[in-house]
């Protein structure tokens, strides 16, 4: 395969992907089936840190156990560097790594070193290469020190990043982390976020999947996301495309030197301003400008240079990746619900 | 930067195969040895308490007053014993361990097979097994005053061996079955244990059972594999049910059949598994 | 007022109830009732059977001297030893390394003040699952 076609081919691909469960219950029709992913249709480029969001149940394990061959779709396709995940099981499997939230994976009994060399063998990592590279990852996730302790002895922060050591020894292509910094201190969390941007960074053909309930993670390492509710994806771009997308309008904060009444007044009464809010704080005024078009900011500047308002600082105010997520999930859900009550 | 195409090869040589596989099993290996060594509790009751076991059972024929040399018959079932329990409980059920930890999941998405796995805690228990077979052997002949009378070490090897392997394939394929239940698998796996012992002659000679039984209990390795080697062993005494000669063929014809079966099992449970969503599920 | 001694035993036998039925639920919902019982019952009869064929190989099939009802009996009453003291230890091994039940109980246990129970039930499962 040449290098061109290398470049083209995305690092994980799925096309239609649906998966059902039938639960088991008691009593007579007890069974039923769930719908974990619905016409799931992705595309991840080689060295793209995607997101995956989404509320417990949404479908974010399920589909991160079809693209790492644990799970086998109920219909459409899965690809993982171009390998079909139901067809090429092997050469899939060499190629990925995954690491999950709460993992208590390994033996207690074994130390650190021990339960890294162990893991590369798995993949087929000559010894001495094991070693060299257990070497740098505890020295990059800063447990250099614990190379020889005991498993069961390591605190649960120590225990997430030996998981992620334990993923990153075979030296994947793609890497499938599923909520790694659930449960973990503030100090632990940076430590994985900063190991993972790092580690993307020495490879340019490196990807990761991250599913998350932390939205500034997902705003911090993503360079893509997709926001996943009910098994379908709501909506799929960079984060600052799912902020602009659901801002309706352009809003602004501005900082007054001082105030007058007058200001809201002509500035509500300025084509394209949709509010006016102002509040004092500290001696200044905060104007907080909502705008039809982020473009009508300069005419709304000269209303309030004509009323005499003095303009200290001018900047833009985005929603957060967290508004953005439960106006989409919101919205979601309001669609299925109406959508029932017109059944 | 210069990106450098990677290895998109699909397939694996045979020689790249063997060597992950080999490296997967030292690696699977390598926690049981360590065990063995770090904690060294498992030497009173794998050891200690079997070999109580072996006496109680040979004050059984005593009290009886059966010939001298059915206390070599029951020292020699108690050692080979110490072999199935590791490929039963060492073995397959290991992987009810792994599924509740976590581990088997990581070891499924691992490129090697499972068999690999599988073949590195056998070979990891060995140790602790073959101590166990050992002192039961040497403890039990010199407390009873116990002589073999060895007719040929190479056909005693040979036998042992064919058993062990036919052990493990067998024991394989009854680990596939934990990719798709748990539960049941582990109270299957419980119930089976006492009948094993029986019908595989551990304590006294299979011929007892009868050509139908013991026929059908051939089908477990461990069978015809201390039937042959008590008749290596004790040549005057011991009631055989096959011919030894015969017995090495069935056995080879298990290794083949066990072995091949568990790469087949292995392959359509885990198929399986995928589809039905249990491969991952702790609680079934 | 509530009275302290009835509740103790109310409490008592609750815990009690509680702990027999979880035991069933974790031993044996896999399978109907009858199925469970006749489980149990092969598994004690083939143990008990491995003894009766020793005795038969030695003695001749179908003999029942005083010694051979030695055999059932005691093949019998070791099932309760073993059930008694293997079971009772592995419920409390079984419990740290899967299921981590026993410390909520033991909060609200009346056997709190008594036990040493709780510095046991830190559930360790990495330090427990056999290598």
């Amino acid at each position: 395969m040449s290098i061109a076609q290398t470049r083209e081919v995305p690092a994980v691909q799925t096309v239609d992907l649906r998966r059902e469960f039938r639960t088991r219950g008691i009593g007579i029709g007890a069974a039923k089936t769930i719908v974990a992913l619905d016409r799931v249709s992705l595309a991840i480029s080689q060295g793209e840190i995607f997101g995956l969001l989404g509320r417990n149940g949404a479908g974010k394990t399920t589909l991160i156990k079809i693209l790492t061959t644990l799970l086998a779709p109920t219909s459409g396709q899965a690809f993982v560097n171009g390998l079909d995940v139901t067809r090429q099981v092997i050469p899939v499997r060499r190629r990925i790594a995954m690491v999950s939230g709460g993992e208590q994976s390994g033996y207690g009994i074994l130390t650190v070193r021990e339960q890294l060399w162990m893991f590369a063998q798995f993949y087929g990592v000559p010894s001495r290469v094991a070693h060299k590279r257990i070497d740098e990852l505890l020295e990059a996730v800063d447990l250099a020190d614990q190379a020889n302790q005991k498993i069961y002895a390591l605190s649960t922060g120590m225990r997430q990043r030996i998981n992620l050591c334990r993923a990153l020894v075979s030296d994947p292509e793609i890497l499938f982390l599923d909520e790694p910094t659930v449960g973990l201190d503030v100090e632990a969390a940076r430590v994985v976020r900063n190991y993972v941007r790092s580690w993307m960074q020495q490879n340019p053909r490196r990807t990761v999947l991250l599913t998350t309930h932390y939205m500034f993670e997902a705003d911090e390492l993503c360079h893509r996301v997709a926001v996943i509710n009910h098994g379908q994806i709501v909506a799929q771009g960079t984060t600052n495309d799912l902020k602009r997308d659901l801002q309706e309008h352009a809003r602004f904060q501005l900082e007054l030197a001082e105030w007058a009444p007058a200001f809201v007044e002509r500035l509500r009464a300025t084509e394209g301003v949709v509010d006016a809010q102002a509040e004092a704080h500290k001696g200044r005024v905060e104007l907080r400008l909502s705008l039809s078009r982020e473009e009508l900011i300069a005419p709304a500047m000269a209303t309030l240079s004509e009323v005499g308002g003095r303009v200290l600082t001018l900047r833009r105010i985005e929603p957060t990746l967290e508004e953005a997520f439960v106006r989409l999930v919101g919205d979601a859900a309001e669609d299925e619900q109406s959508g029932e009550a017109h059944q | 930067m210069t990106t450098t195409p990677g290895p998109y090869t699909n397939a694996m040589s045979w020689q790249e195969s063997l060597r992950l596989g080999l490296r997967t099993m030292l690696g699977r290996a390598y926690p049981r040895l360590i065990s063995a060594v770090r904690e060294r509790e498992w030497l009173f009751y794998e050891v200690a308490l079997p070999l109580l076991r072996i006496i109680a059972f040979v004050l059984v024929y005593r009290t009886l007053k059966a010939p001298p040399q059915y206390t070599g018959f029951v020292i020699l079932g108690g050692a080979m014993m110490a072999f199935w329990l590791n490929v039963l409980w060492m073995m397959a059920a290991q992987l009810h361990w792994e599924r509740l930890s976590g581990n088997l999941e990581l070891y499924l998405m691992a490129p090697a097979s499972m068999l690999w796995i599988l073949a590195g805690m056998a070979v990891g228990g060995m140790i602790a097994t073959l101590i166990r077979a050992v002192v039961i052997v040497a403890a039990g002949s010199l407390i009873f005053g116990v002589t073999y009378h060895l007719v040929s070490l190479p056909a005693l090897v040979l036998v042992f061996v064919l058993t062990l392997v036919a052990l493990y394939g067998l024991g394989s394929m009854l680990a596939s079955l934990y990719l798709l239940y748990n539960r049941e698998v582990w109270v299957f796996q419980e119930m089976i244990q006492e009948p094993i012992s029986l019908v595989t002659g551990f304590y006294f000679p299979i011929r007892t059972l009868g050509g139908f039984v013991g026929g059908a209990a051939s089908l477990i390795p461990l069978t015809l594999g201390l039937d042959a080697m008590r008749q290596l062993l004790f040549p005057q005494g011991w009631p055989a049910f096959l011919p030894i000669g015969w017995e090495i063929l069935i056995l080879t014809v298990l290794v083949m059949l066990f072995l091949v079966g568990a790469a087949w099992s292995f392959a359509f449970i885990e198929r399986r598994a995928k589809v039905e969503g249990r491969l991952s599920l702790k609680w079934q | 007022m509530i009275h302290v001694t009835s509740s103790k035993r109310i409490s008592i036998w609750q815990t009690f109830r509680t702990a027999a039925w979880l035991e069933w639920q974790a031993q044996g919902n896999w399978t109907k009732p009858w199925l469970f019982l006749l489980y149990i019952l092969a598994r004690l009869l083939t143990a008990a059977l491995v003894l009766v064929f020793m005795y038969w190989v030695i003695s001749g099939f179908h003999t029942h001297g005083s010694f051979f009802g030695f055999l059932i009996v005691g093949s019998a009453a070791w099932s309760f030893v073993e059930q008694i003291m293997v079971r009772l230890s592995n419920a409390i091994l079984e419990d740290r390394e899967q299921f981590a039940m026993l410390k909520s109980v033991c909060q609200f246990s009346v056997l709190r003040q008594t036990s040493t129970i709780p510095p046991l039930l830190t559930p360790d499962t990495q330090a427990n699952v056999p290598a």
